[in-house]
Protein backbone atom coordinates (compact mmCIF):
# COMPACT_ATOMS: atom_id res chain seq x y z
CA UNK A 1 0.00 0.00 0.00
CA UNK A 2 1.65 3.51 -1.30
CA UNK A 3 0.90 6.51 0.32
CA UNK A 4 0.27 8.34 -2.66
CA UNK A 5 -2.52 5.57 -3.23
CA UNK A 6 -4.29 6.61 0.12
CA UNK A 7 -4.24 10.31 -0.29
CA UNK A 8 -5.68 9.60 -4.38
CA UNK A 9 -8.32 7.79 -2.67
CA UNK A 10 -8.90 10.02 -0.11
CA UNK A 11 -8.62 13.24 -2.55
CA UNK A 12 -11.28 12.09 -5.07
CA UNK A 13 -14.15 10.72 -2.56
CA UNK A 14 -14.37 13.18 -0.13
CA UNK A 15 -12.83 16.83 -1.26
CA UNK A 16 -13.12 16.46 -5.35
CA UNK A 17 -17.11 14.68 -5.58
CA UNK A 18 -18.31 17.12 -3.10
CA UNK A 19 -16.67 20.49 -4.64
CA UNK A 20 -19.27 21.69 -7.39
CA UNK A 21 -22.82 20.81 -5.66
CA UNK A 22 -21.45 21.80 -2.50
CA UNK A 23 -20.15 25.26 -4.16
CA UNK A 24 -23.51 25.61 -6.27
CA UNK A 25 -25.36 25.02 -3.59
CA UNK A 26 -23.45 27.99 -1.35
CA UNK A 27 -23.60 30.38 -4.33
CA UNK A 28 -27.78 29.86 -4.62
CA UNK A 29 -27.72 30.38 -0.38
CA UNK A 30 -25.88 33.36 -0.79
CA UNK A 31 -29.02 35.20 -2.26
CA UNK A 32 -31.72 34.66 0.18
CA UNK A 33 -28.97 35.45 2.77
CA UNK A 34 -28.16 38.77 0.68
CA UNK A 35 -31.81 39.57 1.03
CA UNK A 36 -31.59 38.87 5.20
CA UNK A 37 -29.10 41.34 5.70
CA UNK A 38 -29.49 43.83 8.38
CA UNK A 39 -30.37 47.65 6.95
CA UNK A 40 -30.90 46.50 3.48
CA UNK A 41 -27.50 46.27 2.76
CA UNK A 42 -28.71 44.07 -0.43
CA UNK A 43 -30.68 47.15 -2.09
CA UNK A 44 -27.64 49.34 -2.32
CA UNK A 45 -27.20 50.68 -5.85
CA UNK A 46 -23.83 50.19 -7.00
CA UNK A 47 -23.25 51.43 -11.16
CA UNK A 48 -26.90 51.71 -11.42
CA UNK A 49 -28.12 48.19 -9.91
CA UNK A 50 -28.65 46.64 -6.59
CA UNK A 51 -26.57 44.74 -4.52
CA UNK A 52 -28.70 41.94 -4.47
CA UNK A 53 -29.56 42.13 -8.49
CA UNK A 54 -26.01 42.17 -9.04
CA UNK A 55 -25.50 39.00 -7.35
CA UNK A 56 -28.54 37.37 -8.71
CA UNK A 57 -28.71 38.25 -11.95
CA UNK A 58 -24.87 38.62 -13.03
CA UNK A 59 -22.69 37.06 -10.39
CA UNK A 60 -24.19 33.92 -9.69
CA UNK A 61 -24.78 32.69 -13.59
CA UNK A 62 -21.14 33.65 -14.36
CA UNK A 63 -19.55 32.13 -11.38
CA UNK A 64 -22.20 28.88 -12.19
CA UNK A 65 -20.99 28.73 -15.00
CA UNK A 66 -17.13 28.72 -13.87
CA UNK A 67 -17.93 26.37 -11.52
CA UNK A 68 -19.49 23.56 -13.35
CA UNK A 69 -17.20 24.01 -16.45
CA UNK A 70 -14.07 24.28 -14.70
CA UNK A 71 -14.50 22.12 -12.08
CA UNK A 72 -15.54 19.43 -14.55
CA UNK A 73 -13.59 16.68 -13.79
CA UNK B 1 -29.82 14.85 -30.35
CA UNK B 2 -27.09 17.42 -28.36
CA UNK B 3 -26.47 17.44 -24.66
CA UNK B 4 -27.68 20.52 -24.41
CA UNK B 5 -30.85 20.24 -26.44
CA UNK B 6 -31.91 17.36 -24.28
CA UNK B 7 -31.11 19.24 -20.78
CA UNK B 8 -33.08 22.29 -22.27
CA UNK B 9 -35.69 20.56 -23.41
CA UNK B 10 -36.43 18.20 -20.28
CA UNK B 11 -35.89 21.08 -17.81
CA UNK B 12 -37.65 24.24 -19.38
CA UNK B 13 -40.81 23.36 -20.78
CA UNK B 14 -42.50 27.24 -21.83
CA UNK B 15 -44.73 26.60 -18.48
CA UNK B 16 -41.26 27.08 -16.71
CA UNK B 17 -39.86 29.55 -18.98
CA UNK B 18 -42.33 31.92 -19.57
CA UNK B 19 -43.15 31.89 -15.87
CA UNK B 20 -39.09 33.28 -14.94
CA UNK B 21 -40.37 36.81 -17.05
CA UNK B 22 -43.53 36.51 -15.08
CA UNK B 23 -42.30 35.84 -11.74
CA UNK B 24 -39.34 38.73 -12.08
CA UNK B 25 -42.15 41.33 -13.32
CA UNK B 26 -44.53 40.38 -10.61
CA UNK B 27 -42.10 40.24 -7.35
CA UNK B 28 -38.71 41.41 -8.58
CA UNK B 29 -35.85 39.36 -6.36
CA UNK B 30 -38.34 36.78 -5.46
CA UNK B 31 -38.60 36.09 -9.23
CA UNK B 32 -34.89 36.53 -9.88
CA UNK B 33 -34.91 33.42 -7.29
CA UNK B 34 -37.32 31.45 -9.27
CA UNK B 35 -34.92 32.08 -12.02
CA UNK B 36 -31.75 31.31 -10.18
CA UNK B 37 -32.77 28.07 -9.52
CA UNK B 38 -34.47 27.18 -12.75
CA UNK B 39 -30.60 27.87 -13.78
CA UNK B 40 -28.65 25.99 -10.98
CA UNK B 41 -30.86 23.30 -10.09
CA UNK B 42 -30.21 21.22 -13.36
CA UNK B 43 -26.52 22.12 -13.24
CA UNK B 44 -26.30 21.01 -9.61
CA UNK B 45 -28.11 17.49 -10.55
CA UNK B 46 -25.74 17.34 -13.56
CA UNK B 47 -22.97 17.64 -11.08
CA UNK B 48 -24.04 15.35 -8.52
CA UNK B 49 -25.27 12.67 -11.03
CA UNK B 50 -21.55 13.41 -12.75
CA UNK B 51 -20.28 12.04 -9.38
CA UNK B 52 -22.21 8.78 -9.34
CA UNK B 53 -22.07 5.44 -11.14
CA UNK B 54 -24.51 4.70 -13.32
CA UNK B 55 -26.94 2.05 -12.17
CA UNK B 56 -29.82 0.40 -13.30
CA UNK B 57 -31.36 -0.73 -9.99
CA UNK B 58 -35.08 0.71 -10.69
CA UNK B 59 -35.01 -0.79 -13.98
CA UNK B 60 -37.20 -3.70 -13.05
CA UNK B 61 -39.56 -1.71 -10.87
CA UNK B 62 -43.08 -0.22 -12.46
CA UNK B 63 -43.42 2.42 -10.14
CA UNK B 64 -40.61 4.89 -11.21
CA UNK B 65 -42.30 4.42 -14.68
CA UNK B 66 -45.84 5.28 -13.24
CA UNK B 67 -44.39 8.45 -11.04
CA UNK B 68 -42.48 9.48 -14.00
CA UNK B 69 -46.06 9.38 -16.41
CA UNK B 70 -47.47 11.21 -13.43
CA UNK B 71 -44.83 14.05 -13.66
CA UNK B 72 -44.89 14.01 -17.18
CA UNK B 73 -48.61 13.99 -17.62
CA UNK B 74 -48.58 17.42 -14.70
CA UNK B 75 -46.19 18.71 -17.04
CA UNK B 76 -48.05 18.65 -20.25
CA UNK B 77 -51.14 19.78 -18.75
CA UNK B 78 -49.44 22.66 -17.44
CA UNK B 79 -48.10 23.64 -20.95
CA UNK B 80 -51.09 23.03 -22.43
CA UNK B 81 -52.91 25.23 -19.87
CA UNK B 82 -51.04 27.53 -21.03
CA UNK B 83 -51.15 27.05 -25.17
CA UNK B 84 -55.16 27.83 -24.51
CA UNK B 85 -54.35 31.04 -22.20
CA UNK B 86 -51.96 32.18 -25.03
CA UNK B 87 -54.51 31.17 -27.43
CA UNK B 88 -57.15 33.19 -25.73
CA UNK B 89 -54.55 36.40 -24.99
CA UNK B 90 -54.10 36.62 -28.78
CA UNK B 91 -57.72 36.66 -29.47
CA UNK B 92 -58.31 32.85 -30.79
CA UNK B 93 -60.77 30.54 -28.99
CA UNK B 94 -58.85 28.44 -26.15
CA UNK B 95 -59.06 25.35 -27.31
CA UNK B 96 -57.50 26.27 -30.62
CA UNK B 97 -54.46 26.70 -28.65
CA UNK B 98 -54.62 23.66 -27.09
CA UNK B 99 -55.61 21.49 -30.21
CA UNK B 100 -52.62 23.61 -31.75
CA UNK B 101 -49.87 22.37 -29.16
CA UNK B 102 -51.61 19.05 -28.26
CA UNK B 103 -52.20 17.91 -32.27
CA UNK B 104 -48.25 19.04 -32.99
CA UNK B 105 -47.25 16.67 -29.52
CA UNK B 106 -49.38 13.76 -30.98
CA UNK B 107 -48.18 14.07 -34.33
CA UNK B 108 -44.65 13.71 -33.25
CA UNK B 109 -45.75 10.73 -31.34
CA UNK B 110 -46.51 8.85 -34.39
CA UNK B 111 -42.94 9.62 -36.04
CA UNK B 112 -40.15 7.90 -34.41
CA UNK B 113 -37.35 9.69 -35.51
CA UNK B 114 -38.68 12.99 -34.14
CA UNK B 115 -35.96 13.08 -31.78
CA UNK B 116 -33.90 14.39 -34.48
CA UNK B 117 -36.09 17.13 -34.79
CA UNK B 118 -35.07 18.87 -31.16
CA UNK B 119 -32.18 20.66 -32.09
CA UNK B 120 -33.60 22.42 -34.54
CA UNK B 121 -37.03 23.18 -32.85
CA UNK B 122 -35.05 24.67 -30.02
CA UNK B 123 -33.26 26.30 -32.35
CA UNK B 124 -36.31 28.12 -33.52
CA UNK B 125 -37.73 28.88 -30.03
CA UNK B 126 -34.23 30.40 -29.39
CA UNK B 127 -34.62 32.52 -32.51
CA UNK B 128 -38.34 33.50 -31.21
CA UNK B 129 -36.85 34.61 -27.91
CA UNK B 130 -33.80 36.84 -28.83
CA UNK B 131 -35.37 38.30 -31.96
CA UNK B 132 -38.60 39.88 -30.28
CA UNK B 133 -35.89 41.09 -27.24
CA UNK B 134 -33.36 42.49 -29.39
CA UNK B 135 -36.33 44.42 -31.25
CA UNK B 136 -37.31 45.51 -28.35
CA UNK B 137 -34.59 46.85 -27.50
CA UNK B 138 -33.58 48.53 -30.32
CA UNK B 139 -37.20 50.88 -30.44
CA UNK B 140 -36.85 51.51 -26.56
CA UNK B 141 -32.98 52.56 -27.58
CA UNK B 142 -31.78 51.46 -23.68
CA UNK B 143 -29.53 48.89 -22.91
CA UNK B 144 -30.97 46.38 -20.19
CA UNK B 145 -28.61 48.06 -17.51
CA UNK B 146 -29.92 51.36 -18.04
CA UNK B 147 -33.78 50.10 -18.71
CA UNK B 148 -33.72 48.23 -14.94
CA UNK B 149 -32.48 51.36 -13.60
CA UNK B 150 -35.44 53.81 -15.27
CA UNK B 151 -37.68 50.65 -13.70
CA UNK B 152 -36.34 50.84 -10.47
CA UNK B 153 -36.55 54.77 -10.25
CA UNK B 154 -40.26 54.36 -11.40
CA UNK B 155 -42.73 56.92 -8.90
CA UNK B 156 -45.73 54.52 -10.07
CA UNK B 157 -46.77 52.42 -12.84
CA UNK B 158 -49.45 53.89 -14.72
CA UNK B 159 -51.46 53.12 -17.55
CA UNK B 160 -49.83 54.15 -20.63
CA UNK B 161 -51.62 55.15 -23.58
CA UNK B 162 -51.17 52.57 -25.70
CA UNK B 163 -53.06 49.67 -23.44
CA UNK B 164 -55.69 47.60 -25.03
CA UNK B 165 -57.48 48.49 -21.10
CA UNK B 166 -57.38 52.14 -22.31
CA UNK B 167 -58.61 51.53 -25.55
CA UNK B 168 -60.59 49.79 -26.92
CA UNK B 169 -61.34 47.80 -23.74
CA UNK B 170 -60.06 44.38 -22.97
CA UNK B 171 -61.24 41.12 -21.46
CA UNK B 172 -59.64 41.12 -17.69
CA UNK B 173 -58.22 37.68 -16.55
CA UNK B 174 -57.34 37.82 -12.87
CA UNK B 175 -53.33 36.91 -13.31
CA UNK B 176 -51.77 35.68 -10.09
CA UNK B 177 -52.25 36.96 -6.87
CA UNK B 178 -55.93 38.30 -5.51
CA UNK B 179 -58.40 37.83 -7.88
CA UNK B 180 -59.80 41.21 -6.95
CA UNK B 181 -58.67 44.86 -8.39
CA UNK B 182 -57.82 47.37 -5.20
CA UNK B 183 -58.19 50.62 -6.22
CA UNK B 184 -55.23 53.43 -4.95
CA UNK B 185 -56.52 56.57 -6.34
CA UNK B 186 -60.29 57.85 -8.11
CA UNK B 187 -60.49 55.72 -10.96
CA UNK B 188 -63.27 55.44 -13.59
CA UNK B 189 -63.86 52.29 -15.10
CA UNK B 190 -66.24 51.49 -18.40
CA UNK B 191 -68.02 48.56 -19.39
CA UNK B 192 -66.60 47.33 -22.81
CA UNK B 193 -69.02 44.97 -23.07
CA UNK B 194 -71.89 44.03 -20.77
CA UNK B 195 -70.59 43.54 -17.28
CA UNK B 196 -71.99 43.01 -13.56
CA UNK B 197 -69.05 44.29 -11.23
CA UNK B 198 -69.14 44.23 -7.66
CA UNK B 199 -67.68 46.61 -5.31
CA UNK B 200 -66.35 46.64 -2.01
CA UNK B 201 -65.99 50.32 -0.98
CA UNK B 202 -64.49 51.02 2.80
CA UNK B 203 -65.27 54.86 4.39
CA UNK B 204 -63.74 54.99 7.70
CA UNK B 205 -65.12 51.70 9.88
CA UNK B 206 -67.68 51.47 7.22
CA UNK B 207 -68.09 49.06 4.50
CA UNK B 208 -70.11 48.97 2.08
CA UNK B 209 -70.61 46.49 -0.76
CA UNK B 210 -72.40 46.90 -4.11
CA UNK B 211 -73.31 45.37 -7.37
CA UNK B 212 -73.11 47.20 -10.85
CA UNK B 213 -75.00 45.97 -13.95
CA UNK B 214 -73.24 48.14 -16.61
CA UNK B 215 -73.91 48.21 -20.02
CA UNK B 216 -71.72 48.70 -22.93
CA UNK B 217 -70.34 52.71 -21.92
CA UNK B 218 -71.87 53.01 -18.66
CA UNK B 219 -68.74 53.62 -16.27
CA UNK B 220 -68.26 53.54 -12.24
CA UNK B 221 -65.88 55.32 -10.25
CA UNK B 222 -63.88 54.22 -7.46
CA UNK B 223 -62.47 55.73 -4.96
CA UNK B 224 -59.02 54.93 -3.49
CA UNK B 225 -59.25 52.35 -0.97
CA UNK B 226 -62.21 50.25 -3.28
CA UNK B 227 -62.11 46.69 -4.27
CA UNK B 228 -63.26 45.92 -8.03
CA UNK B 229 -64.94 42.19 -8.40
CA UNK B 230 -65.46 41.44 -12.24
CA UNK B 231 -66.74 38.04 -13.71
CA UNK B 232 -64.42 35.95 -15.90
CA UNK B 233 -64.64 37.55 -19.27
CA UNK B 234 -65.48 41.38 -18.90
CA UNK B 235 -64.23 43.71 -21.26
CA UNK B 236 -63.54 46.44 -19.20
CA UNK B 237 -61.94 50.49 -19.81
CA UNK B 238 -59.61 51.70 -17.29
CA UNK B 239 -58.33 55.19 -17.50
CA UNK B 240 -54.80 56.29 -19.25
CA UNK B 241 -52.53 57.87 -16.89
CA UNK B 242 -54.10 56.15 -13.60
CA UNK B 243 -52.20 53.83 -11.15
CA UNK B 244 -52.35 50.63 -12.36
CA UNK B 245 -54.47 48.61 -9.92
CA UNK B 246 -52.39 45.62 -8.93
CA UNK B 247 -48.77 46.68 -9.51
CA UNK B 248 -46.45 47.44 -7.23
CA UNK B 249 -46.60 50.64 -5.13
CA UNK B 250 -43.32 52.26 -6.74
CA UNK B 251 -40.32 51.07 -9.13
CA UNK B 252 -38.26 50.92 -6.33
CA UNK B 253 -40.76 48.49 -3.92
CA UNK B 254 -40.53 46.09 -7.05
CA UNK B 255 -36.39 46.38 -7.25
CA UNK B 256 -36.14 45.93 -3.32
CA UNK B 257 -38.72 43.44 -3.14
CA UNK B 258 -41.25 42.20 -0.11
CA UNK B 259 -39.08 41.43 2.89
CA UNK B 260 -40.56 38.92 5.55
CA UNK B 261 -41.65 35.38 4.61
CA UNK B 262 -38.24 33.65 3.15
CA UNK B 263 -39.76 29.84 4.12
CA UNK B 264 -41.13 29.97 0.37
CA UNK B 265 -37.27 30.71 -0.83
CA UNK B 266 -36.53 27.27 1.35
CA UNK B 267 -39.44 25.30 0.19
CA UNK B 268 -38.74 26.23 -3.65
CA UNK B 269 -35.16 25.63 -3.51
CA UNK B 270 -35.86 21.99 -1.94
CA UNK B 271 -38.46 21.18 -5.23
CA UNK B 272 -36.95 22.39 -7.46
CA UNK B 273 -33.72 21.00 -6.62
CA UNK B 274 -35.46 17.52 -6.27
CA UNK B 275 -37.35 18.01 -8.97
CA UNK B 276 -34.38 18.42 -11.07
CA UNK B 277 -32.43 15.17 -9.35
CA UNK B 278 -34.95 12.91 -10.47
CA UNK B 279 -35.83 14.64 -14.06
CA UNK B 280 -32.63 15.61 -15.49
CA UNK B 281 -30.62 12.29 -15.19
CA UNK B 282 -28.42 12.08 -17.93
CA UNK B 283 -27.28 8.11 -17.06
CA UNK B 284 -23.97 8.73 -18.67
CA UNK B 285 -21.19 10.94 -17.23
CA UNK B 286 -21.47 14.14 -19.33
CA UNK B 287 -18.03 15.85 -20.36
CA UNK B 288 -16.76 19.09 -20.03
CA UNK B 289 -17.96 20.28 -23.64
CA UNK B 290 -21.17 18.99 -22.48
CA UNK B 291 -21.46 20.40 -19.22
CA UNK B 292 -20.47 24.17 -20.71
CA UNK B 293 -23.24 23.63 -23.77
CA UNK B 294 -26.01 22.85 -21.67
CA UNK B 295 -24.79 25.61 -18.80
CA UNK B 296 -24.38 28.47 -21.47
CA UNK B 297 -27.76 27.69 -22.65
CA UNK B 298 -29.45 28.02 -19.55
CA UNK B 299 -27.53 30.77 -18.40
CA UNK B 300 -28.93 32.68 -21.96
CA UNK B 301 -32.66 31.34 -21.19
CA UNK B 302 -31.97 32.93 -17.40
CA UNK B 303 -30.56 36.17 -18.83
CA UNK B 304 -33.68 36.62 -21.89
CA UNK B 305 -35.97 35.68 -18.80
CA UNK B 306 -34.44 38.46 -16.68
CA UNK B 307 -34.04 41.18 -19.52
CA UNK B 308 -37.75 40.49 -20.59
CA UNK B 309 -39.25 41.42 -17.31
CA UNK B 310 -37.46 44.57 -16.93
CA UNK B 311 -38.35 45.35 -20.99
CA UNK B 312 -42.36 44.58 -20.43
CA UNK B 313 -41.84 46.42 -16.86
CA UNK B 314 -40.87 49.80 -18.62
CA UNK B 315 -42.70 49.37 -21.64
CA UNK B 316 -45.48 47.48 -20.94
CA UNK B 317 -46.85 48.39 -17.01
CA UNK B 318 -50.47 47.26 -17.82
CA UNK B 319 -49.04 43.92 -17.56
CA UNK B 320 -49.63 44.38 -13.90
CA UNK B 321 -53.30 44.76 -14.09
CA UNK B 322 -54.99 42.30 -12.07
CA UNK B 323 -51.58 40.32 -11.06
CA UNK B 324 -49.16 39.61 -13.57
CA UNK B 325 -50.99 36.71 -15.96
CA UNK B 326 -48.00 34.47 -17.56
CA UNK B 327 -49.59 34.25 -20.68
CA UNK B 328 -49.53 38.35 -21.01
CA UNK B 329 -45.55 38.26 -21.61
CA UNK B 330 -46.36 35.72 -24.76
CA UNK B 331 -47.73 38.73 -26.17
CA UNK B 332 -47.00 42.25 -24.35
CA UNK B 333 -49.86 44.65 -24.82
CA UNK B 334 -48.68 47.91 -25.39
CA UNK B 335 -45.01 47.87 -26.42
CA UNK B 336 -43.89 49.42 -28.97
CA UNK B 337 -42.83 47.37 -31.80
CA UNK B 338 -41.13 47.93 -35.12
CA UNK B 339 -43.83 48.46 -38.51
CA UNK B 340 -43.19 47.42 -41.79
CA UNK B 341 -41.64 43.35 -41.70
CA UNK B 342 -41.36 44.36 -37.81
CA UNK B 343 -44.87 43.31 -37.40
CA UNK B 344 -44.60 39.87 -37.48
CA UNK B 345 -42.20 39.83 -34.64
CA UNK B 346 -44.45 39.98 -31.55
CA UNK B 347 -45.76 36.75 -32.73
CA UNK B 348 -42.23 35.02 -32.65
CA UNK B 349 -42.36 34.35 -28.97
CA UNK B 350 -45.86 32.19 -29.38
CA UNK B 351 -44.24 30.12 -32.04
CA UNK B 352 -41.08 29.89 -29.77
CA UNK B 353 -43.56 28.80 -26.93
CA UNK B 354 -44.81 25.85 -29.62
CA UNK B 355 -41.53 24.62 -30.67
CA UNK B 356 -40.03 24.18 -27.72
CA UNK B 357 -43.09 22.50 -26.29
CA UNK B 358 -42.84 19.93 -29.22
CA UNK B 359 -39.09 19.89 -28.79
CA UNK B 360 -39.96 19.18 -24.92
CA UNK B 361 -42.77 16.67 -25.83
CA UNK B 362 -39.96 14.31 -27.70
CA UNK B 363 -37.76 14.41 -24.59
CA UNK B 364 -39.79 13.74 -22.11
CA UNK B 365 -41.28 10.79 -23.69
CA UNK B 366 -37.26 9.53 -24.45
CA UNK B 367 -36.87 9.71 -21.07
CA UNK B 368 -39.73 7.48 -19.75
CA UNK B 369 -38.67 5.47 -22.70
CA UNK B 370 -35.26 5.32 -20.41
CA UNK B 371 -36.49 3.15 -17.82
CA UNK B 372 -38.07 0.85 -20.18
CA UNK B 373 -37.47 -2.58 -18.51
CA UNK B 374 -36.12 -3.86 -22.18
CA UNK B 375 -33.78 -1.20 -22.99
CA UNK B 376 -35.54 -0.37 -25.98
CA UNK B 377 -37.08 2.78 -24.66
CA UNK B 378 -40.60 1.28 -26.33
CA UNK B 379 -42.44 2.68 -23.46
CA UNK B 380 -42.13 6.06 -25.07
CA UNK B 381 -43.27 5.66 -28.13
CA UNK B 382 -46.43 4.22 -27.03
CA UNK B 383 -49.02 5.07 -29.36
CA UNK B 384 -51.93 4.09 -26.76
CA UNK B 385 -50.48 5.16 -23.61
CA UNK B 386 -49.27 8.35 -25.33
CA UNK B 387 -52.45 8.77 -27.01
CA UNK B 388 -54.32 8.77 -23.72
CA UNK B 389 -52.13 10.75 -21.74
CA UNK B 390 -52.08 13.80 -24.18
CA UNK B 391 -55.30 13.52 -25.07
CA UNK B 392 -56.90 13.42 -21.13
CA UNK B 393 -54.32 16.33 -20.56
CA UNK B 394 -55.78 18.36 -23.26
CA UNK B 395 -59.23 17.70 -21.45
CA UNK B 396 -58.29 18.92 -18.58
CA UNK B 397 -56.46 22.35 -19.82
CA UNK B 398 -59.99 23.09 -21.06
CA UNK B 399 -60.25 24.65 -17.47
CA UNK B 400 -57.88 27.25 -16.42
CA UNK B 401 -55.44 26.87 -14.54
CA UNK B 402 -52.32 28.22 -13.12
CA UNK B 403 -49.51 26.41 -15.28
CA UNK B 404 -46.55 28.01 -12.88
CA UNK B 405 -48.30 25.72 -9.86
CA UNK B 406 -48.76 22.78 -12.00
CA UNK B 407 -45.27 22.53 -12.98
CA UNK B 408 -44.24 23.05 -8.88
CA UNK B 409 -46.64 20.43 -8.50
CA UNK B 410 -44.83 18.29 -10.89
CA UNK B 411 -41.51 19.03 -9.48
CA UNK B 412 -42.42 18.51 -5.81
CA UNK B 413 -43.70 15.06 -7.67
CA UNK B 414 -40.78 13.88 -8.92
CA UNK B 415 -38.89 15.20 -5.94
CA UNK B 416 -40.89 13.31 -3.70
CA UNK B 417 -40.91 10.05 -5.51
CA UNK B 418 -38.49 9.75 -7.79
CA UNK B 419 -35.35 11.67 -6.69
CA UNK B 420 -34.07 9.89 -3.15
CA UNK B 421 -33.76 6.67 -5.56
CA UNK B 422 -32.10 8.65 -7.77
CA UNK B 423 -29.58 10.18 -5.35
CA UNK B 424 -29.05 7.16 -3.68
CA UNK B 425 -29.96 4.14 -5.99
CA UNK B 426 -30.12 0.01 -4.24
CA UNK B 427 -28.59 -2.59 -5.60
CA UNK B 428 -30.86 -4.86 -7.84
CA UNK B 429 -31.76 -7.33 -5.28
CA UNK B 430 -32.85 -4.53 -3.25
CA UNK B 431 -34.99 -2.37 -5.65
CA UNK B 432 -38.55 -3.32 -4.79
CA UNK B 433 -37.04 -0.42 -1.64
CA UNK B 434 -37.47 1.62 -4.37
CA UNK B 435 -41.04 1.40 -4.77
CA UNK B 436 -41.51 1.28 -1.14
CA UNK B 437 -39.71 4.76 -0.85
CA UNK B 438 -41.44 5.84 -3.65
CA UNK B 439 -45.02 5.24 -2.32
CA UNK B 440 -43.68 7.07 0.98
CA UNK B 441 -42.97 9.76 -0.74
CA UNK B 442 -46.68 9.59 -2.62
CA UNK B 443 -48.12 9.10 0.42
CA UNK B 444 -46.94 12.34 2.33
CA UNK B 445 -46.76 14.33 -0.65
CA UNK B 446 -50.51 13.83 -1.26
CA UNK B 447 -51.25 13.82 2.13
CA UNK B 448 -49.53 16.88 2.90
CA UNK B 449 -50.75 18.75 -0.79
CA UNK B 450 -54.85 18.28 0.29
CA UNK B 451 -53.56 19.52 3.56
CA UNK B 452 -52.48 22.40 2.18
CA UNK B 453 -55.56 23.50 0.83
CA UNK B 454 -57.63 23.13 4.03
CA UNK B 455 -55.37 24.97 6.43
CA UNK B 456 -55.33 28.35 4.15
CA UNK B 457 -53.87 31.40 6.15
CA UNK B 458 -51.06 29.51 7.97
CA UNK B 459 -47.92 31.40 7.56
CA UNK B 460 -44.48 31.24 8.06
CA UNK B 461 -42.25 28.28 9.02
CA UNK B 462 -45.45 25.77 9.74
CA UNK B 463 -46.54 26.19 6.26
CA UNK B 464 -43.82 25.41 4.12
CA UNK B 465 -44.57 21.81 3.87
CA UNK B 466 -48.30 22.68 3.49
CA UNK B 467 -46.62 24.69 0.28
CA UNK B 468 -43.95 22.84 -0.83
CA UNK B 469 -44.88 19.19 0.77
CA UNK B 470 -41.56 17.79 -1.16
CA UNK B 471 -39.70 19.32 1.93
CA UNK B 472 -41.28 16.16 3.97
CA UNK B 473 -42.50 13.97 1.84
CA UNK B 474 -38.76 13.29 -0.55
CA UNK B 475 -36.46 12.78 3.34
CA UNK B 476 -38.71 10.75 4.30
CA UNK B 477 -38.72 8.80 1.31
CA UNK B 478 -34.61 9.09 1.76
CA UNK B 479 -35.07 7.70 4.97
CA UNK B 480 -36.61 4.82 4.01
CA UNK B 481 -33.77 4.13 1.58
CA UNK B 482 -31.38 4.29 4.44
CA UNK B 483 -33.42 1.85 5.92
CA UNK B 484 -33.34 -0.17 3.25
CA UNK B 485 -29.27 -0.43 2.88
CA UNK B 486 -28.49 -0.28 6.71
CA UNK B 487 -31.19 -3.45 6.89
CA UNK B 488 -28.72 -5.07 4.04
CA UNK B 489 -25.30 -4.23 5.69
CA UNK B 490 -27.19 -5.28 9.14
Amino acid sequence: MSLGHFTAICYDAIVVRLTRPALLLVLLAGFPLLALLPSEAGNIRIAGLSLLWWYGAVAVPALAWVITVLLHR
Amino acid sequence: MTFAARTLALWLTPAAWLALPALVLESGPDGLWVGLLLLVAPLLALAAAGERAPTSSSRNELFPVVAFLLVVALILWANLVLAGDVAAWLGWPRWRGIAVAAGGAWLLLAWRGAVRLVPPLLLIAGCGLAVPLAALGYEADIGPLAAWGRVASLPAFRLPASSPWVDPGHELRAGRGPSSLLFEEEHRVTAAGHAQLHIRAIDGARVTESDWDLRPGETVTLRSGDELRWPAGARLRFEVGKLVPGAPPSGIAWADGRRGDSTRRWGLLLTLLGGAIALVDVGARPTRQQMAGAAAALILVFAWGVIWAVYCALGAPDLFLGGVAIERLARPPSLGWPTGAGRFVPLLLPVAALASFLASSVVLRERIGGLDVTGGGEIGHDLGLWSAIIGATALASLWPAEPWMLIVVALGLAASTLAPATLWPLPAERARWITVAGLVGFGIFAALAVAGQWTRGVEGWAALPLTFPAVVAAPAAALVLGLARRARRG
